[in-house]
Order: C-alpha cells, then sequence, then structure tokens
C-alpha cells in the first residue's frame, strides 16, 4: 500500500523525470564525443604533495624552456667546443615571448656560446638559424614551412595542440598547470638532429614514436 | 671667477620633466619595471630543465570557464594553495576566505558568513557568494547558502587550491554569484599516491581524524577516497550580559557550545570522464539563546547535511572545441531543534521543541562548449538547466503537537549563455558575455558582463571590468513561517541585483613582488533584507533597499628563493543604503590582511604568521563591535621524518578580546569570539 502510494505520488514522479532527463542528457553528450581518443600518458609521476610552488606566466615559462633546451641537442655543422659562433634563434609570427626571451638570451650562453634572436614573418627572413619557434599567429603555413626547413639541421618549435602532426619537433605545453614538452625523436634525428642522451630522463617529456 | 647656478626650491631637476610630467613619469615606471621583470626572468634562467617543468603557470578557471592566466582573467583573482592552507594552519573554508584581500567572516557561534567588499549580511547563509567545488555548485536550493565552517563539504587538507573571483559571475554562473565565486579545485589521486592520514588536536576538546588515498592507476584511472572525523566540545562556559536574569539565569551557558561533523569525499577519474561525490553531516549545539530560544538549554541545535554526485566530461575535439558538460544530484537537509518556553505561546508552564525539517533536492545538467581561433577569438556557448525536485520547509511543534510550517515546493531553473573574447592588439582583449536566467523563483534574469584587459607593457595590466548579477530569493525566504512565532514568509519577493564597475591595475615588480591596485563601485537595488514587521513583531525578508559601495583595495605579493613568501593588502571601503546614507551594519571601513610564510630550517621546518586588521563595524540599533587586530602563528615541519608532516598552530596568539556583529535572531548584538587557541597537527603519508 505504501509503495503504490509512493509510486503515484507526483514526487516520486518529479524525481523520475530529474532523474531520466539528466541521465538523457549526459548520454547525449557522452555520443556527441564518442570519438574521444585517450589521452597521451604522462610517464612523469609527482608523489606527494609540493612543498613550495612558485607561479610564472606563461610566456616567461615558455621563453625559458626555449633556451635551457637547446644544450639539449647537438647540430651536425656546430661543435659543442667551437664557441665563437652564436646559436641563432628565431621566432617565425607574432612574438609570443613579450620581451621575455631577449632579456633571457641577453645574458645567456648555450655552452659557452651566445645566442642571437631573429624575428620574422616569412622563412626568408631566418635564414641561418639553428632553432625556429613557430607561433600560432598567423596560422603556420606549413607547405612554406616544409619547402624552408625539411631535412635541413634546424630544429622546430612551438606550442600548438597539432604542432608534432604537422611536422614539428618540439612542442611546449602547458597541462595542469605545468610545462609538458612533446619531442619526435625520428623527425630531429631525419634532419640531421642529435638528441643528447640526458634528455631521457627528463621527466614530463612525451616521446612520440 | 667662479659661479655656481643653484637650483631654486621646487624648480624641476630635469626640464624634460618639467614639459612632459606624465609622459616622463610613464617612461621611468617603465623603465623601472622592465629593469624588475630582467629579474624575474634571471630566476627562471638559473632553473635547470628539470625544474623548469616543475614550474607552476599562474591559471584561475572560474573567472570564465575555461582556464585562463591569472592576468589575462577579466576579473580580480586571488589563489589560495594548498601550500598556504597548510603553512598559514588553517582549519575550514571560512579560514582560507578570512584571510583574502577583502573578504572577512563573522561568527554566531553556528555558522560562519562570509562578508565581502563592505557588504557582510548576516543571516544570509553565505547565498551572496557562488562557492564550487571543482566546478560544481554547492550553494543548497532552499536557503541558496552554504556552510563555510566545519560543515563544508570539503576537508581543506583535500584541497589542492582555492580560486577566489571578486565581482558578479552571474553571467556565467546565475543565481548566487552576486558578489563573487569561490572555486575549490581538489587534489588529485596521483598527488596522495598512496595512503595518507592525519589528526590533530586543540583547544576547546578539538579532535579531528582523515583518512585519504589516492593513487594514480594504469592507463590514467585517478582514484581518491577519504573520510573526516571531527569533535569539538566548545566552551565549557559562556557568559551573556543579555541572559542576566536573576534568579532565573546567571547568565552563563555551560556545555551547549559542542561540534561534531563527518565527511566523505572521492573521485574516480579516466579519459575526461569524473565521477565525483560529496558527503558531509555537521551538528552544532547553540549557546546564543538564538531565536528566543530557552537559553543554555543544551538541546538547541541544528543539524545540516548534503551530498553530491557529479558526472562530467570533459572532451577536446580535433576542430579545437572543447566540450565539457556535467550532469549531479545534489541533496541538502537540514534539521533544527529549537526548545521554547511554553508559556511564550500556550501560557502554560514547561518547554515545547520546535522541530524544522529541511529538505532540498535537485538535478542539474551543464553543458558548454568552447572554441578558439587562432588564439585571438574564444567563444563559449552553454546552457544550464536545475530541477529543484523538492524545496520543502516543515516545522512541528511536540506540545500541544501541531504543524507550523508545510511547505513543500519545487521549480525548475533553465539558462544559455554566451562568453567571447577578442584580441583585438597584441596586448588588448576585449571580452563580453551574457546569461539569461528564467525559473519560478528567480524571474527573468538577464546577467551581462563587459572587460578590458590592457598589457602596455610586460609587467602591467590594466583591467577594467563591468558586470551585472542578481540572487533569487530563495525558498526559505519566501516561504518560511514557524506559525507565529518569529518569522513569516513573504511570496512577493523579487530577485535583487547588483552591477559592479571596477578597474584593476596589476603590476609585477621584478622577481620577488607583484602588486596590484583596485578601485570598485557598485549598485546593489532590491536587496532582500531581514527586517520585523512592526504590525506584528514577526522577522520577515523583504526587498527593502538600494546600497552604494565604493572602495580601493591594495595588495602587494611577494616570494624569494627558498621558501620566503608573503602578502599584504589594505582595503579601504563604504557601503552605504542610498535612501539613509548610513553606513551598512557589520561593514568595516578599514581592512588590513597579511601573511608570510618563512623557511627556519632548510626545507624541513616553515613558520607561517597572518596579521588581520579589521575596523569598527555597528550592528544598529545598539551593537558595536570595535577595532581589533589578530595574529596567528604557524610552525610547520614538512616530511620532518619520511612522509610525516607536523604542524602547531596557536590562533589569536596575543589573545585580543574582539566581537562580531550578530544576526537578527540573537539577543546579543555583537559576540564575543574565541581568544587564545591551540592546534597541533600530524599527517603521515604511507
Amino acid at each position: 500500500m505504501t509503495l503504490c502510494t509512493a509510486l503515484l505520488s507526483p514526487r516520486f514522479w518529479r524525481q523520475v523525470r530529474g532523474m531520466t532527463a539528466s541521465i538523457a542528457f549526459f548520454l547525449a553528450v557522452v555520443c556527441l564525443a564518442k570519438d574521444a581518443s585517450p589521452p597521451p600518458v604522462v610517464s612523469a609521476k609527482t608523489v606527494g604533495a609540493p612543498l613550495e610552488t612558485t607561479e610564472y606566466d606563461e610566456p616567461s615559462i615558455k621563453a625559458a624552456l626555449l633556451i635551457k633546451l637547446t644544450p639539449f641537442f647537438r647540430w651536425p655543422d656546430m661543435e659543442d667546443t667551437e664557441t665563437n659562433r652564436p646559436m641563432r634563434i628565431g621566432v617565425l609570427g607574432k612574438n609570443p615571448f613579450g620581451d621575455s626571451l631577449n632579456d633571457l638570451t641577453r645574458a645567456r650562453t648555450n655552452s659557452g656560446r651566445a645566442f642571437q634572436v631573429t624575428y620574422g614573418s616569412k622563412p626568408e627572413q631566418l635564414k641561418g638559424c639553428q632553432v625556429i619557434f613557430i607561433a600560432s599567429e598567423p596560422p603556420p603555413n606549413w607547405a612554406e614551412i616544409r619547402r624552408a626547413w625539411e631535412a635541413k639541421p634546424v630544429l622546430l618549435m612551438g606550442d600548438q595542440p597539432d604542432f608534432i602532426e604537422q611536422g614539428g619537433m618540439v612542442n611546449l605545453l602547458i597541462r595542469q598547470q605545468k610545462p609538458f614538452l612533446q619531442i619526435k625523436r625520428r623527425t630531429i634525428e631525419k634532419a640531421g638532429l642529435k638528441v643528447k642522451a640526458l634528455l631521457d630522463n627528463t621527466k614530463r617529456i612525451e616521446w612520440i614514436p | 671667477m667662479l659661479s655656481f647656478q643653484t637650483r631654486r626650491p621646487g624648480s624641476p631637476v630635469c626640464p624634460a620633466v618639467n614639459h612632459y610630467p606624465l609622459p616622463t613619469l610613464i617612461a621611468i615606471l617603465g623603465t623601472v619595471s622592465r629593469l624588475l621583470a630582467n629579474e624575474g626572468n634571471d630566476e627562471l634562467s638559473n632553473l635547470s630543465l628539470d625544474q623548469l617543468l616543475e614550474t607552476k603557470v599562474a591559471t584561475v578557471a572560474a573567472a570564465s570557464r575555461r582556464d585562463q592566466a591569472v592576468e589575462q582573467a577579466p576579473s580580480s583573482v586571488t589563489i589560495v594553495t594548498s601550500d598556504d592552507i597548510r603553512k598559514l594552519g588553517y582549519q575550514t573554508l571560512a579560514d582560507v576566505l578570512t584571510g583574502v584581500r577583502g573578504f572577512y567572516t563573522t561568527s554566531d557561534r553556528n555558522y560562519s558568513y562570509l562578508g565581502i567588499r563592505g557588504f557582510g549580511r548576516q543571516g544570509d547563509y553565505n547565498s551572496r557568494v557562488l562557492v564550487l567545488v571543482d566546478g560544481h555548485r554547492v550553494n543548497d536550493n532552499v536557503t541558496g547558502g552554504v556552510t563555510l565552517g566545519d560543515g563544508f563539504i570539503v576537508d581543506v587538507d583535500l584541497i589542492d587550491r582555492v580560486e577566489i573571483v571578486r565581482g558578479p559571475g552571474s553571467s556565467l554562473y546565475g543565481n548566487n554569484a552576486f558578489f563573487g565565486v569561490v572555486n575549490v579545485v581538489t587534489r588529485k589521486g596521483k598527488d596522495l599516491s598512496g595512503v595518507e592520514t592525519s589528526v590533530s588536536a586543540g583547544s576547546f576538546g578539538s579532535y579531528r581524524g582523515r583518512l585519504s588515498i589516492g593513487y594514480e592507476l594504469d592507463h590514467g584511472i585517478d582514484f581518491l577516497a577519504s573520510g573526516t572525523l571531527l569533535n569539538r566540545d566548545g566552551h565549557d562556559r559562556l557568559f551573556y550580559q543579555e541572559y542576566v536574569n536573576p534568579p532565573v539565569s546567571d547568565g552563563f551557558t555551560r556545555n551547549t557550545d559542542g561540534e561534531n561533523s563527518r565527511s566523505a569525499f572521492g573521485r574516480l577519474s579516466w579519459n575526461g570522464i569524473r565521477l565525483e561525490g560529496g558527503w558531509v553531516e555537521r551538528t552544532k549545539y547553540i549557546p546564543t539563546g538564538s531565536f528566543g530560544t530557552v537559553f543554555g538549554d543544551p538541546r538547541n541545535s541544528t543539524v545540516d547535511g548534503n551530498y553530491f554526485v557529479d558526472l562530467s566530461l570533459n572532451h577536446s575535439f580535433e576542430n579545437e572545441v572543447v566540450l565539457d558538460a556535467r550532469v549531479s544530484y545534489d541533496t541538502y537537509n537540514y534539521r533544527g531543534l529549537y526548545v521554547y518556553p511554553l508559556s511564550a505561546l500556550d501560557n502554560l508552564s514547561g518547554t515545547t521543541d520546535s522541530i524544522e525539517h529541511i529538505s532540498g533536492r535537485w538535478w542539474t545538467e551543464d553543458v558548454h562548449a568552447h572554441r578558439s581561433w587562432n588564439d585571438q577569438w574564444t567563444l563559449t556557448a552553454g546552457f544550464e538547466m536545475r530541477q529543484n525536485v523538492a524545496q520543502n520547509q516543515n516545522n512541528i511543534q511536540t506540545v500541544p503537537y501541531r504543524q507550523t510550517l508545510h511547505e513543500n515546493h519545487h521549480s525548475t531553473v533553465w539558462a544559455p549563455y554566451l562568453d567571447g573574447s577578442w584580441e583585438v592588439l597584441t596586448n588588448l582583449t576585449m571580452s563580453a558575455g551574457i546569461r539569461y536566467d528564467h525559473g519560478e523563483f528567480v524571474g527573468n534574469s538577464l546577467s551581462p558582463r563587459a572587460s578590458l584587459v590592457f598589457n602596455p607593457i610586460t609587467p602591467t595590466t590594466f583591467k577594467l571590468l563591468y558586470g551585472k548579477s542578481f540572487r533569487g530569493p530563495n525558498a526559505y525566504e519566501r516561504f518560511y513561517s514557524d506559525g507565529g512565532l518569529t518569522q513569516k514568509g513573504n511570496s512577493g519577493l523579487e530577485a535583487e541585483t547588483d552591477e559592479t564597475y571596477e578597474l584593476v591595475v596589476e603590476q609585477k615588480l621584478g622577481t620577488h613582488f607583484r602588486a596590484s591596485l583596485s578601485g570598485y563601485y557598485y549598485i546593489a537595488h532590491d536587496l532582500i533584507n531581514q527586517t520585523v514587521d512592526p504590525t506584528d513583531g514577526l522577522q520577515v525578508y523583504k526587498n527593502i533597499s538600494s546600497v552604494r559601495g565604493r572602495g580601493i583595495e591594495a595588495e602587494v605579493t611577494g616570494h624569494f628563493e627558498g621558501g620566503l613568501r608573503g602578502r599584504l593588502s589594505y582595503c579601504l571601503q563604504r557601503a552605504v543604503a542610498e535612501d539613509t546614507h548610513d553606513e551598512l551594519n557589520n561593514s568595516p571601513t578599514h581592512l588590513i590582511q597579511g601573511n608570510i610564510i618563512f623557511p627556519i630550517y632548510q626545507e624541513v621546518l616553515f613558520g607561517g604568521a597572518e596579521l588581520r586588521y579589521v575596523s569598527a563595524r555597528e550592528n544598529e540599533p545598539a551593537g558595536h563591535a570595535n577595532a581589533y587586530w589578530v595574529a596567528n602563528l604557524t610552525l610547520y615541519s614538512h616530511h620532518i621524518w619520511r612522509r610525516v608532516d607536523i604542524s602547531a598552530s596557536i590562533y589569536n596568539l596575543f589573545d585580543h578580546k574582539y566581537l562580531d556583529p550578530t544576526p537578527i535572531e540573537l539577543r546579543q548584538t555583537v559576540l564575543e569570539q574565541d581568544g587564545r587557541t591551540f592546534l597541533v597537527k600530524l599527517t603521515a603519508g604511507f
């Protein structure tokens, strides 16, 4: 009797209606996103809560990463001992670093080699650079980029979700508030560059096969 | 002959300054800023690659319903991290918010009430700020409120960070995002990577225990489960002059301040799909004789409980569209036991129990998609629906038995919303948003916002902000009535609105410092206020007034290598009733808040000190709370042995006596708060 009363009550049917609508809504959304692909597995594992964290702005972190990564690569025409030639970095497109890259390169060196930064909107303006950062704005013309640097000893860096798929080598991303690198070794080696073994043990790097 | 050219008093040092004072000043400031900014980059360049990959990018999700840099967020934002919480000895979310610029809390020895920018209405159960847990709304559907003290659904030890977004948030979140949005982001299972337990003991017989387990399993499955128990005996006795009535009462109430709570929280996430749930039940005994109850009766108590289950999906499509969808089920249950003298109602001797039951249940569905085009244009479009399947309030009196309140309601709210931004120039971003809410209680509410974010030079950000928000009358304000005892309902209430204009300047000062200066002006119309109806002496909620508020907030934060960091802020604020031009009750003109965290021994032992100044507050017609200073001190040892942390805190270090204004239902117009108290806490991971 109590069960019948409960089943006949408008309150019960309001609950059922609410639940049905919610489940239907969620299923519809899941169906919409059914082509979801599993996220890449992050090799690094954080153990325990961080002791102390200082937060920086994204352009400064990416500029620092760009500089900090260069010693981990070897160019065929540049010996480590040859320090009189500067390491030339080119930024293609709209400068995403503000003043950070200039500030960081001013007093820093790559194993004793000075940095020289060039900005340009066309690949021709960046001839002779060993590292090219491809900005997301304006949208990169990949055909033009490939023509300019394919199979040449130039390290192509960027910070777009599909950067590696498009032919990039090192992708600087931010995930869960922290920097995260994607590196495609095969493309790098195809260009005649070598990745130093020290980089293999670094956390928060996803090696793209 | 040698001659000396002397400078006349008051004459400029440099002719350029004389002719172009403003450009020169800007140039000097710019140069100084640039020089200081270089220091910040130097610090980054000194980090190793491993350290660099562990640095954190300052982001906030609550300001635009998507992650964005704090500097670019169209709001004035403060982030409190788990590290701050541990080292400053915060025990509750109310403690966290009390340390935030422009925020202050009051306590009536049952609930903590939040005041923002000079507006602190006790008795609104914090329904003018929206509180989220991982983006899930926790304000209930009957009172619109949220418990910020020990009854909050997430243990502070499980908090990863708290995002505090000041100003109207209704253009994205709708109801209750009136003066701000607080988003509590919880820790992930992988942050624990094992079992973690915590026990603490403190003054007034306060004991708390927590057991948590969290892992990141294979295939990216992240799992977290946690449970917390708390018991606090409270003060042995409390004295209230207002109840001195010999020989009936000596003004003391004994063993009536106790509290206990139980809570659980859990989450399972995989591949962008997340199932999350929380439960809390908190019992608090009431020592103050509120609502005219029998003073000192140990049965006067409230039990607040709620739980939620939230299933959400976050998916990024290849065309840069990010889809967020969630469906959730929430409940809120409140049981109040109030003991009244029978003589008050029926001219009988003895007492009667007045038992209140509030029960809210609701389903929420929200879906929104975000897309950016070349990082120049962004657009968020969403739709939210909330089905309040129960908004029930009941009250019975036991002797003689009668039901004095029986108001069972249900309602629906639906709301489409749109928010977008356009990077006009590389250093200038415009954004705007609008949301339309429709429902039985909220009526038709349109909430727009607009903002300009301008970076003239790298370390400087200007934000010009406008927003409109609303708070609909809730079921409690519309329908609560206890049969002519103390309170009656008002079904004719309308939504109250707020419009805020704000200019924020944020300035990085080199490696170590960051400063912000904010000036704001707001006008809140048709405020729903608890008042007394002179015709029958009953409390009733009415749309009675408009309030104008204006203020300036200044803050400097600093951090140094080795873990030394701190924050100091000053707020000058004035909130007045538009009709009388009187300052609002519980509205301090000055707030000074500061904290410093300093390493004592390597990376093992830290000190955390907090200082808070609140200027005098009125509580008309007869209450006055003097200005006060309060200092807290915490010693925190990190991994003193394996994964064991120990902390010891002293709150109200100098044992200052200070008072908080009270809500209208208390006979006392101000209440003395706790003096010096202690807490020792041990946390161990396995």
